[in-house]
């Protein structure tokens, strides 16, 4: 079930309404959890088990090493837990990848291995990296195991951030589930508010703009320099706008239901560093990488050197994550260079010196673009042909759709206005004159102006 | 203490009724800009079929964005009927949605090109409709000729799957259809036309354009995903064909023409398609019909050379070039072709 389909705008409704009569937490999260499976099995009922498996061994393993004082104990349970997600995720979603790539490394490309038909199950590399943070979060003592098995199922499964994030951390909504919300209309607009924000900019920015970007980065070699510019800079768009757009959604279905999930995007492409991108972009996957892999391999506690290989391992397994693919190693690798090379140039710098924003906003904003032409493109021959169409190596059809052009311009005014007050209207506080205007339009153009058509998230995918 | 009261329910209330009210007008001023009509389609007692309101204006918003005046006996782009000038020819111009060519100006439809290049010696009667095919096509020409009184006919064949239709009489509306179209005509001729569009986004699939159904139940598995069909050599509607000719020739005697052309070169999947899949059709089509003395122009080659000169004759900047309908390059194409081949006297008048 799609945030953008009527049958989930009316399961919405139907869950709100029940939310909120109920009298207890418990006959409160057994609703939520009740929907969430429902939500999950609506798009595939079989991995519903799999859900159930992580929720249980992540449960039981957080107890026992809740329960034993013996260090390689506790390493023992944290070791099953890392085994039995991880182990789930290599076989649904890299399996194929590793086996192809051994294959064309040892028998030459063109062969045919023994794959397996596998589908992918929507979700997992969200849900998995969440209980995992839940387990190590125990392990490192960071947080007490919950007692609550009904608790810790709605944690992993509750399904505002099941299938795309944000990456809601134990501590961050274990709490919040363990008590009954208080009813406040203030809160329940702004989530309203933040979630047909995040449908604007799902359905008529980030869908219109991938009718364009398909075409072009099917066959770049058919169009123009400039064309694929546009297209770039519009992928540029439609990624950010299609994820922050569900998190926006995924952010302001559970204001609704009275409980708060941390931010996942602050208008990254206004980042001035490769690594303050990264503080803005994807922020929920940015501090667990940073947290449980970069400062798990050392982080920058072991010298020079070996702050560079972790930043190249963690952004590497970064891309990776996102999907079986070399295309998205390479952006990985692309992103883990950049921020090696800025870190060096950051401790070469005197004290008190730095790039000045402009130098640093373009440079960013040029290696961003480079990345994402990777992360879109199928192949690396693809990429390779958009790259040098980027250079204007040769002509093609100048194709510049007027919609396409009109969400780009959105993009950078956005982001120009989100640093000045102009923000402050922009999320249409329920006290201005404005607002009653500004959304009943909001409604209509959605009504009016929406792409016709399925169109997943670009993020389910992950 | 303030004095200041606290907004009650009520004035929330008003407020945001006012808010929706302010929000509606907005929409239904920019709306044209961006949406396209609705108009009613009267019945037609001459050509037997519904056709778009004489008279009125019909905007066209999707891939090319145009507005069509809408002539008599719903002829798009023709203000008024041509004089009868015996220095100049008239031809009825049959086809569906690529010749009715609403996504281009009235100025750069076939007529108009025709009329412009052959020096105002070719007055082209725009007859084609979106959806149409041969069945109505040969149905309507009788009331035509007997109205109009065209010289000849010419008729654009973009899917030749058009000719291959099992012939029909298309008789005249039954009381059932007629109420329902009447009803729709209500509804395009008092209901605004942002209100209309939105209602038929909520309401219909835009994959099937029926009534959108809704599915609640999970899903056990995963959908089989729709196999590519290998494209196979089939054997041409020789046919079907050949009795919709035959029945053309039945009911006129008055030369015809009939123009090839089909989508193509097209773009697909990132590459640009060169073969026409329907080149064994379209010989056989082509055969058939010059054995019943009607002359055929194939305008493939034309086509391809204006996209290897990097004029795409189908497409728009708003949609997709290599796919869609005719733009205003196709238009000329094909407007030249037609009057080239009565200049020359091929199709004899």
């Amino acid at each position: 079930m799609l945030f953008t389909q009527i049958e989930f705008l009316l399961f919405l409704i139907l869950v709100i309404l029940v939310a909120w009569r109920c009298p207890g937490r418990r006959s409160r999260n057994t609703v939520l959890l009740a929907a969430s499976y429902y939500f999950y099995a609506y798009w595939d009922l079989r991995f519903c088990g799999l859900l159930l498996l992580s929720t249980l061994v992540d449960y039981w393993v957080a107890q026992r090493i809740d329960r034993a004082t013996d260090p390689r104990i506790r390493w023992t349970y944290l070791c099953v837990s890392l085994f039995v997600n991880l182990g789930v995720l290599a076989f649904f979603k890299y399996f194929n990848f590793f086996i192809e790539s051994a294959a064309a490394i040892f028998h030459g490309w063109g062969s045919n291995p023994g794959t397996l038909d596998l589908v992918l199950p929507v979700g997992i590399s969200f849900y998995t990296f969440q209980t995992l943070s839940y387990t190590i979060d125990v392990y490192r003592g960071k947080i007490a195991p919950t007692r609550s098995l009904l608790d810790f199922a709605l944690y992993v499964a509750f399904f505002p951030q099941l299938v795309a994030g944000p990456i809601v951390r134990a501590v961050e909504l274990l709490p919040q589930l363990a008590t009954v919300p208080q009813w406040s209309s203030g809160r329940f607009y702004g989530g309203f508010q933040l979630a047909l924000r995040g449908l604007v900019k799902k359905v008529l920015l980030a869908d219109r703009l991938g009718e364009m970007v398909d075409v072009v980065f099917a066959g770049p070699e058919l169009y123009s320099g400039w064309t694929v510019w546009l297209a770039v800079i519009g992928y540029a768009g439609q990624i950010y706008y299609d994820f922050s757009g569900y998190s926006d959604i995924a952010i302001g279905i559970a204001k609704m239901l009275g409980y708060r999930f941390p931010v996942n995007f602050r208008h990254p492409y206004l980042a001035t560093s490769l690594s303050e991108f990264w503080r803005r972009w994807h922020i929920t996957l940015s501090r667990w990488l940073r947290d449980y892999l970069y400062i798990s391999l050392g982080g920058n506690r072991r010298g020079r050197w070996r702050t560079k290989w972790n930043l190249m391992v963690t952004m590497v397994l970064g891309g990776l994550w996102h999907g079986a693919a070399w295309t998205f190693v390479l952006w990985g690798t692309l992103h883990g260079l950049a921020l090696v090379v800025e870190h060096t140039v950051r401790t070469r710098l005197r004290p008190g010196a730095r790039v000045g924003p402009v130098i640093g906003r373009m440079t960013t904003l040029a290696v961003v673009l480079a990345g994402w032409v990777l992360f879109r493109s199928e192949t690396w021959q693809r990429a390779a042909t958009i790259y040098s169409q980027l250079c204007f190596t040769r002509s093609g059809i100048d194709w510049f759709p007027p919609l396409a052009v009109l969400a780009c311009a959105i993009l950078v005014v956005d982001h120009l206005l989100w640093s000045t007050r102009a923000r402050l209207w922009m999320h249409l506080p329920a006290d201005r004159w404005y607002t009653p205007t500004a959304t009943a339009l909001l409604i209509w153009t959605l009504l009016l102006y929406s792409p016709r058509g399925f169109s997943p998230f670009v993020y389910f995918q992950f | 203490m303030s004095d200041r009261r606290v907004p009650t329910a009520a004035y929330h209330g008003l407020r945001w009724l006012v808010g929706v009210v302010a929000a509606t007008a907005i929409i239904a001023v920019t709306s044209p800009c961006f949406v396209r009509s609705y108009l009613p389609r009267p019945y037609d007692t001459d050509r037997n079929v519904r056709v778009l309101q004489p008279g009125s204006n019909y905007r066209w918003r999707s891939e090319g964005y145009a507005s069509t005046t809408i002539g008599p006996h719903g002829m798009p782009g023709l203000s008024e009927l041509p004089d009868d000038d015996p220095a100049s020819i008239r031809l009825a111009f049959w086809g569906d949605s690529q010749a009715e060519g609403v996504c281009v100006a009235d100025h750069q439809k076939v007529a108009s090109v025709v009329a412009e290049v052959s020096g105002q010696d070719i007055a082209l009667l725009p007859l084609a409709r979106s959806g149409d095919n041969a069945n109505d096509w040969i149905c309507q020409i009788a009331g035509i000729e007997a109205t109009l009184g065209p010289a000849a006919h010419v008729f654009l064949v973009v899917e030749l799957s058009d000719w291959a239709v099992p012939v029909e009489t298309v008789a005249t509306e039954s009381a059932t259809s007629r109420a329902a179209d009447e009803w729709e005509n209500q509804i395009a001729a008092w209901c605004p036309a942002f209100v209309i569009h939105a209602s038929r986004n909520l309401v219909t699939d835009a994959e099937t354009g029926g009534l959108r159904t809704l599915r609640f139940r999970p899903r056990w598995g995963q959908p089989a995903p729709a196999a590519a069909s290998p494209i196979q050599e089939q054997e041409p509607p020789v046919a079907p064909y050949a009795a919709q000719l035959d029945r053309l020739r039945s009911v006129t005697d008055r030369p015809c023409l009939f123009l090839y052309a089909p989508k193509f070169p097209s773009i697909a999947r990132g590459r640009i398609v060169q073969k026409d899949s329907d080149a064994k059709a379209f010989d056989a089509f082509e055969r058939l019909a010059r054995e019943r003395g009607y002359a055929v122009v194939d305008l493939r080659d034309s086509m391809r050379r204006s996209v290897q000169s990097g004029r795409w004759p189908r497409g728009f900047h708003n949609g997709q070039f290599g796919v869609g309908h005719y733009n205003a390059t196709g238009n000329q194409l094909i407007a030249r072709a037609i009057a080239d081949t009565f200049a020359t006297g091929v199709v004899g008048h």
